[in-house]
């Protein structure tokens, strides 16, 4: 129980990520276009969530914002209990870097540099040794399955094992949160699964993800999928525990 | 039931306990396992029809059992089944209809109605995953095909409930 003498409710963790009417608009006047409207919504430590919507419904304007890649024009994004959007861009920068990590669609690899260097820039952007740096990226390609990849240069990589690059990438640092952006949209469906499986890992050992998608069956691995419109989120869904007895004459074979 | 049975039947002369297990480890992911009774019940049916016969097999540990194959009867009707093109595709949905329903009168469950459907949906899709990842589906190329028909079907109505609630939305605004 909170006692009453402490204003915050200290038998709650905090949310990885609280997000409170979060406002976006392009342009001014009568050029208004507003991105988002008012959103808010938490992220628990640990938690899945899902993000779906049409095109040009604004989630991928929220998730570049919960990232602090875009800047918002009202509303808080506190990551940890700690204002992202009021940070200095220097500060955001930083944050940027060990707290916050991205998958992207389109993998966005450094075509120069080989799988093993790419896993090893975020660390040494931090500040990492680059013994460690290696170290570590070499243990991360290896829980990717891409161990014998690392010599490899993203061109000579399928769109999966790039993903997966990304991925191994993206988690080197340990981030509190990944932030995916259609992660299997450019995969087909075997990468894609793989790349799917990949994410459950991370998510049974903790991991905090925030993933939009437009596919409704790499949503339902979520814990949570939140439906945005028209820059609003206005549904909301939670993962029951499910039986494969809820399954029962989901289809019906040759009825006489 | 009819025709799946005589289709099992074809791989050779069983069971009935045996058709059962052949049935729910083809279909039960997505169908649900079937009542014994009910495959003894269509096997009656089946051998009045002179689709299939039984004879009785001894067995040393416990009861006589009975072995059920195709007639000729049966193995044409199963040819004459296959080779019939599927009638015209057909949707049954009882929340097509609400749906509808509520778009028509305005009302404002429909946006529950979404939800609501949104959400079993998703979850089957989950389930469906969940079931295909444990049974192995991705190795039986009929299960696999069984599970896909689903999945997809499943897909579609979360794609059309998306379509609906974007109009509906618009709408009201």
């Amino acid at each position: 129980m909170n006692s009453p003498m402490n204003d915050s409710p200290s038998n709650e963790r905090t949310p990885a990520i609280d997000a409170r009417n979060v406002s976006r608009h392009h342009g001014e006047g009568a050029a208004k276009v507003d991105i988002l409207r008012s959103v808010s919504f938490t992220v628990d430590a640990g938690e899945w969530v899902a993000v779906m919507g049409p095109s040009g419904c604004g989630k991928t304007t929220l998730l570049h914002a919960l990232g602090g890649l875009d800047h918002i024009d009202s509303g808080t994004i506190l990551l940890d209990g700690s204002p992202l959007s009021e940070a200095s861009e220097a500060d955001r920068a930083k944050r940027r870097r060990t707290e916050i990590a991205y998958v992207f669609q389109q993998y966005n690899l450094l075509s120069d540099l080989t799988a093993l260097d790419n896993v090893m820039l975020p660390l040494r952007m931090v500040g990492k040794g680059k013994r460690e740096s290696k170290k570590l990226a070499n243990e991360m390609l290896d829980r990717l399955g891409l161990a014998a990849r690392g010599n490899a240069h993203p061109a000579t990589l399928s769109g999966g094992e790039q993903q997966r690059v990304a991925l191994a990438r993206a988690l080197v640092v340990s981030p509190l949160v990944l932030l995916a952006d259609e992660p299997t949209g450019a995969l087909d469906s075997e990468s894609g699964a793989l790349v799917l499986d990949l994410l459950r890992d991370q998510h049974r050992n903790g991991q905090t993800i925030v993933m939009v998608t437009h596919d409704h069956r790499v949503a339902a691995a979520a814990d949570r999928i939140l439906t945005m419109n028209d820059g609003e989120l206005h549904d909301e869904h939670r993962m029951g525990a499910v039986h494969q007895s809820d399954l029962s004459n989901l289809l019906t074979l040759d009825v006489d | 039931m009819k025709h799946f049975l005589l289709a099992l039947l074809d791989a050779g002369p069983t069971y009935g306990l045996e058709l059962k297990q052949q049935h729910d480890d083809l279909v039960g992911v997505v169908a649900g396992p079937v009542n014994v009774g009910q495959i003894y019940t269509t096997l009656g049916r089946l051998e009045n029809n002179d689709l299939v016969r039984h004879s009785v097999e001894p067995s040393e540990v416990g009861p006589d059992r009975k072995v059920y194959e195709l007639t000729e009867h049966g193995a044409k009707e199963l040819q004459l089944w296959l080779e019939t093109p599927p009638a015209a595709p057909e949707l049954k949905s009882e929340a097509i209809s609400k749906i509808v329903a509520a778009i028509r009168l305005n009302r404002p469950e429909l946006f529950d109605l979404i939800r609501d459907h949104r959400g079993q949906c998703l979850e089957a899709l989950r389930a469906l995953d969940m079931a295909a990842a444990e049974s192995g589906a991705a190795s039986s190329a009929p299960v696999d095909a069984l599970i896909q028909a689903a999945a997809l079907h499943l897909q579609a109505d979360l794609r059309w409930l998306d379509h609906v609630e974007a109009n509906a939305r618009k709408t009201a605004r």
